[in-house]
């Protein structure tokens, strides 16, 4: 069955890009312009395999999201991942206690873009 | 008064003689096609191609007010170099009855011209060499089809 | 100014558009490294070239804002909003003061002094405050040093695997300058990876990659030494030496010192391509060329003559029976036509600097007006005539100010409605046919079209007995003397209302159009034609006159009886064509009614902005593709008439400009 992977970013051009690059290798996307829109789109749709999302948004941070997927038991499985130009390690490991399961950094190279989505698909 | 003279090119309007310095005429050609622009005054007879350059073509004598040029074998078309807008130059054609030959003309046989009162632009003659009573007027092109000029009229006739 | 100085002008003014690019990203994200980057590199190529070409104070005024930013990369400072601004104005100046002609007068200009004194201050504060911040990491940000990584991993892994282990180590070495060892054991899994690492990036940043691997992995990191030992021979021959035994990390450690004692502490290694900025220039593996734009117009212009002369000679040639002839002719039409579309390309360049300029211009205006307003842009990659560009610049600046002034709400007031604080104002850009779409549309209150129309038959414009659509209704917004807003806010400017925006696309041969729904939001949409002068077009006749129809407007094509188009005595003005009743433009009864007519008519059926129409012409001949001309100055009120063009046998053709024509109608 194919997986459905929900990507978050403000910037509609980098969400449509990147919705694209995973449909073509085959997954379902959803996608949100925001935090607070992604949050209720995955709580109405259990069936998400993957939340891909920035972390630099205006209104919910991807940080915020992250805290508010990790404290609701319905969804608090769903792996996530960072897709973000930030890369301060302070944030990351806050993330990571928060419940981060990988940090992309951009720009990324296709190859670990893919294998870190394979990973959190398959071993969440 | 300087003892120099200039070259003009000659020309006919019915049975008018004119002459207008030469430095503005590119060439002369013979009537081929033209293709009317509807919505145009009726001196403005349309555009021509010549040589792969689409050109306004003027009818002379209806710009200056007179009946319209009859067509016939000797009529031409002087390629004239005008300012357009924007002091830019622009080419335009301009039909005559007949187009004669280049003459030189020396300052001191122009002589002032009398008020013309019926011609719609303002005086276009600047002066007029009498040669024992052969009269040649000297054109102020400028004068007649200018740009500015023509897009005036334009307006006040829409 | 010497060739020299105008083109450092040129590269100047694309790099200030970098540099805004940087700014604004850096505005978003003040911890992002990579902006930061691109803004310190940008400044300081402007400050290099600046002072390289006479332009002293330029030179010194970025020097002082390069240092400012400096502070930040090393930690003593945070990016601020302050910053930003301040850095923002004084490019603005400089870029203002760029556009001057006389280098003379740039190079003395004292306006820049100010924005000096302000950079200056700025400076002393931080000094003087030294606030270390939180980023300790910052410290010797750009110090080149060698690192020894082992990573041993804790699961099981082969070296091909997708395990994103793999696949990090490969990001790592594109940090800098890498050789990694991979050790397998017995079973073919990775027993350990050793990797030598020359990188201006931070110790923690290299072992931030690892922190979501902890579980699969051990890390041992070493710094070696600063500078890039693999420069040293005797570093490098030792790794070598190590291929198939990994190294023992003791006896690497003191190798390394000596070796960094011989090797010299060069200057900041550039920070790899892969990890600069994301808006880095698009590379399509292209080598770019400067050409003076004279020459490919004088480029251009040949090319048109050669494309209707090779009309001519089809035209000559088709008379004569030959094979041979026909043959050179044919190709000779393929080789034109391939130079034709060459030739439309070249003058063509992509959109993304209007993008930037819009950033900054959302960015200022909703600061003004208290506004949250996030600007999103769509296909800027969609390439434009670059005259065109220049030439639209005011008209989108102008409907975007509109946007943000008079369509998106306060952010109160937003909450109120349950959307989001932030409005968005989105720019869509792509290609339609041989047609530029662009579509500026933003989510807020949209158009209150009671109001517009109430308006209207207050002016007088429409009667109140008038049936308009909704469409038509908001069309009405580009009427002049139409401005609903309650008052003129600075912002949106007195005289420049809508209906120059609409006259100025409609000179370019464009078209625009409105669609609003109340409380959702409002768009325009503008369409532009990618090329000036080659119009593909139907061939019409109209007594001995023929005229070009542009294609791209035309819905269908009917034949009815002359007859019915004589409406003079009745009401309804409209015909019925293909069982719809359409407002008809006839040719023959407007510029040709002296002549008689034939007994039938083609009406064409087009639609010009948003509206349905008819124009009827006594036969339609043919398709064709050709290029126009300008009428010239002296035609220019009768500017229904495009241009005109040069067809296969000399004759000329009329193009029509079938808005402007329908204007016509209306006197």
């Amino acid at each position: 069955m194919k997986k459905t992977i929900l990507v978050v970013d403000d910037f509609a051009s980098i969400r449509d890009f990147v919705c694209e690059t995973l449909q073509r290798k085959g997954y379902d996307t959803l996608g949100a312009a925001n935090g607070t829109d992604a949050y209720q789109l995955l709580a109405q749709q259990p069936s998400v395999d993957l939340v891909l999302t920035d972390y630099n948004m205006p209104d919910c941070t991807g940080f915020e999201l992250l805290k508010k997927i990790k404290s609701n038991p319905t969804v608090a499985k769903v792996p996530v991942i960072f897709l973000t130009t930030e890369s301060n390690p302070e944030k990351m490991r806050s993330a990571k206690d928060a419940g981060l399961l990988a940090w992309i950094k951009k720009p990324y190279r296709s190859e670990t873009f893919f294998a870190q989505i394979e990973n959190a698909l398959v071993n969440g | 008064m300087n003892n120099e003279s200039f070259p003009y090119l000659t020309f006919a309007l019915g049975e008018e003689k004119f002459a207008i310095p030469v430095e503005h005429v590119q060439e002369v050609v013979e009537f081929g096609q033209v293709t009317k622009v509807p919505n145009a005054p009726n001196y403005m007879l349309g555009i021509i191609n010549l040589r792969g350059r689409v050109l306004p073509l003027l009818d002379t004598k209806q710009k200056l007010g007179l009946p319209a040029t009859i067509l016939t074998q000797k009529s031409r078309i002087m390629v004239l170099d005008i300012q357009g807008e924007n002091d830019k130059n622009i080419q335009i054609g301009a039909l005559v009855d007949v187009a004669r030959e280049v003459v030189d003309i020396a300052e001191k046989e122009i002589h002032d011209a009398p008020e013309f009162e019926n011609l719609k632009t303002a005086t276009p003659i600047t002066g007029i060499v009498n040669n024992q009573g052969n009269i040649t007027m000297i054109m102020d092109i400028k004068k007649v089809f200018s740009v500015k000029e023509v897009l005036e009229i334009n307006q006040s006739l829409n | 100014m010497d060739s020299n100085q105008k083109r450092f002008v040129e590269d100047a003014l694309d790099l200030l558009n970098e540099l805004d690019e940087g700014l604004l990203q850096l505005e978003a994200n003040p911890q992002a490294t990579a902006p930061l980057e691109q803004v310190f590199r940008t400044m300081h190529t402007i400050k290099g070239g600046a002072n390289m070409f006479g332009f002293e104070n330029i030179g010194n005024l970025a020097h002082h804002l390069e240092t400012l930013y400096d502070f930040v990369r090393q930690g003593k400072m945070q990016v601020t909003d302050g910053l930003i601004s301040i850095t923002l104005h004084a490019f603005d100046k400089v870029r203002d003061l760029l556009q001057e002609k006389d280098a003379t007068k740039i190079a003395n200009a004292a306006e820049l002094n100010d924005h000096l004194k302000i950079a200056i201050e700025f400076l002393k504060n931080a000094e003087s405050t030294n606030i270390a911040g939180a980023n300790q990491t910052k410290i010797g940000k750009d110090e080149l040093a060698t690192f020894f990584l082992r990573i041993t991993p804790t699961i099981n892994i082969t070296q091909d695997g997708n395990h994103p282990l793999v696949f990090i180590l490969k990001d790592l070495e594109a940090l800098g300058t890498a050789q990694t060892f991979c050790y397998s054991n017995a079973g073919n899994e990775v027993a350990n990876w050793d990797m030598f690492l020359s990188t201006t990036f931070p110790q923690t940043e290299v072992e931030s990659y690892f922190i979501f691997v902890d579980k699969e992995c051990r890390l041992e990191i070493t710094h070696l030494a600063s500078g890039d030992l693999f420069g040293c021979k005797e570093f490098v021959k030792y790794i070598d030496n190590h291929r198939s035994t990994p190294v023992d990390p003791t006896a690497l450690f003191e190798l390394a010192q000596k070796s960094a004692a011989k090797v010299k502490t060069d200057s900041v290694q550039e920070p790899d391509d892969e990890t600069s900025s994301k808006n880095k220039k698009k590379n399509h593996n292209d080598t770019y060329i400067k050409v003076s734009k004279r020459k490919i117009d004088d480029l251009l212009n040949w090319i048109s003559e050669l494309i209707i002369l090779q009309a001519q000679l089809v035209n000559t040639s088709s008379g004569v029976n030959s094979q041979e002839l026909t043959e050179v002719t044919e190709h000779l039409e393929m080789i034109t036509n391939h130079l034709r579309d060459t030739s439309l390309e070249i003058g063509l360049v992509p959109m993304e600097t209007l993008v930037t300029k819009f950033k900054r211009l959302v960015r200022d205006l909703s600061k003004s007006l208290n506004k949250k307003v996030n600007f999103l842009s769509e296909g800027a990659d969609t390439e434009m005539d670059k005259d065109l560009i220049e030439l639209m610049t005011e008209p989108m600046i102008h409907i975007i100010r509109n946007c943000i002034d008079h369509g998106i709400e306060t952010p109160d007031e937003r909450k109120a409605k349950g959307k989001a604080e932030h409005g968005t104002v989105k720019l869509k850009a792509f290609n339609t046919n041989s047609y530029v779409n662009i579509v500026i549309s933003d989510d807020g209150k949209g158009i209150d079209k009671e109001k517009v129309l109430a308006k209207a038959i207050e002016k007088g414009i429409v009667s109140a007995t008038d049936s308009l659509t909704t469409d038509e209704i908001l069309n009405l917004i580009f009427h002049a003397g139409l401005s609903t807003a309650s008052k003129i806010s600075d912002v949106s400017g007195r005289g420049v209302g809508m209906d120059v925006v609409k006259q100025k696309i409609n000179d370019l041969r464009g078209y625009v159009t409105v669609k609003s729904e109340m409380g959702k939001g409002t768009s325009v949409h503008i369409k532009l034609p990618l090329s000036r002068s080659i119009i593909e077009g139907l061939l019409v006749k109209v007594d001995e006159t023929r005229y070009i129809v542009p294609l791209n407007v035309v819905d269908r094509i009917d034949r009815i009886n002359y007859e019915n188009l004589c409406l003079d005595n009745l009401v309804n003005k409209s015909v019925l064509v293909n069982e719809e009743l359409l407002s008809v433009f006839s040719l023959r009864h407007r510029f040709h009614a002296k002549t008689n007519a034939p007994k039938t008519t083609d009406v064409i059926s087009v639609t010009v902005n948003g509206v349905r129409k008819g124009i009827s012409v006594d036969r339609i001949e043919g398709k064709m593709q050709t290029v126009m001309k300008p009428l010239g100055d002296v035609y220019q009120q009768q500017d229904f008439i495009a241009g005109s063009t040069i067809l296969g046998d000399g004759s000329l053709a009329l193009v029509l400009d079938p808005s402007r024509l329908f204007q016509m109608s209306n006197n």
